[in-house]
């Protein structure tokens, strides 16, 4: 099973490591785009077809709450599911995530196990990451 | 800073499998991480809210090439400069961010964008908390 995948995050090693995390997790012919804040991510969701967005908060230019709320406004845009992965884990911050329509929310640091977990549990098991679990290679960053 | 001893441990173990062991009786001259050999990479990230302040992450180069590989699975030649200072980047971002995400403030604390700096302070730090992996030393600072 395949999907086009947006990684929102300005740290570049961050969207490496989401890329690699998914490609462990079973989604290997995925399109990956890649934006470094919210705006790029907007220019990035006219263009093309996302089947589902995950997004850092802290970002310059428009950060990841801004971008939600961006899309939600947006006939387009706003059924795409979005993933919030931050280091922020006070609850009300948390919660304005999903107040905000947010479909899921990892806290980093995390195991690439609860990123596969998220995804699957909003877009379905993977053909190929059914031995995720099994292997070495995906357990490893 | 209790909540940040918690979380470069936790932050260092899950992301970049690196094993730390703080140092806490140890300054950072005495450290020796800032020796002539070594290059030692600087972040630096502001905070706000309940606590203004800024803080830093101190790490040799060589040390963060190896965390960088670590944290993206890449071999050494394809780790360009821009992903050793990235790597840097978000190190600190992440150990900031889980460090305040233990504190019991019901305000958030907000962080800002972690940034690449080239020295200290003059006036030093108030805090300093040295880090000792396999690799080398690193360090952690705070002013606040």
């Amino acid at each position: 099973m395949s999907f086009s995948i947006l990684l929102v995050d300005d740290s570049l090693p961050m969207r490496s490591v989401l890329k690699k995390t998914f490609k462990a997790a079973g989604y290997s012919t995925s399109d990956f785009f890649e934006a470094a804040n919210g705006q790029e991510a907007l220019e990035v969701l006219k263009n093309n077809w996302i089947d589902i967005v995950l997004t850092d908060f802290t970002m310059p230019v428009m950060d990841g709450l801004k971008l939600l709320q961006e899309m939600k406004k947006d006939d387009l845009f706003r059924e795409i599911p979005v993933v919030v992965i931050t280091t922020e884990g006070n609850q009300k911050r948390v919660d304005s995530f999903f107040e905000n329509g947010a479909a899921g929310y990892i806290k980093k640091p995390f195991t690439p196990e609860q990123v596969r977990d998220i995804i699957i549990s909003i877009m379905g098991e993977s053909d190929e990451g059914e031995d995720f679990d099994d292997s070495d290679e995906g357990l490893d960053f | 800073m209790t909540q940040m001893k918690a979380s470069i441990s936790e932050v260092m173990e899950t992301m970049f499998f690196y094993p730390v062991e703080l140092k806490e009786e140890l300054g950072l001259e005495e450290s020796g991480l800032f020796q002539a050999e070594n290059k030692v990479i600087i972040a630096a990230i502001d905070f706000s809210g309940p606590l203004n302040g800024r803080i830093f992450l101190m790490i040799p180069e060589d040390v963060l090439g190896l965390m960088a590989e670590n944290l993206m699975g890449l071999e050494t030649e394809k780790i360009s400069t821009a992903l050793v200072t990235g790597t840097a980047q978000e190190a600190l971002n992440m150990i900031a961010g889980n460090a305040f995400s233990k504190t019991p403030f019901d305000v958030p604390v907000d962080l800002g964008v972690p940034e690449i700096i080239t020295a200290l302070p003059d006036k030093g730090l108030d805090q300093i908390l040295m880090v000792e992996t396999m690799d080398g030393m690193m360090a952690l600072g705070c002013d606040i």
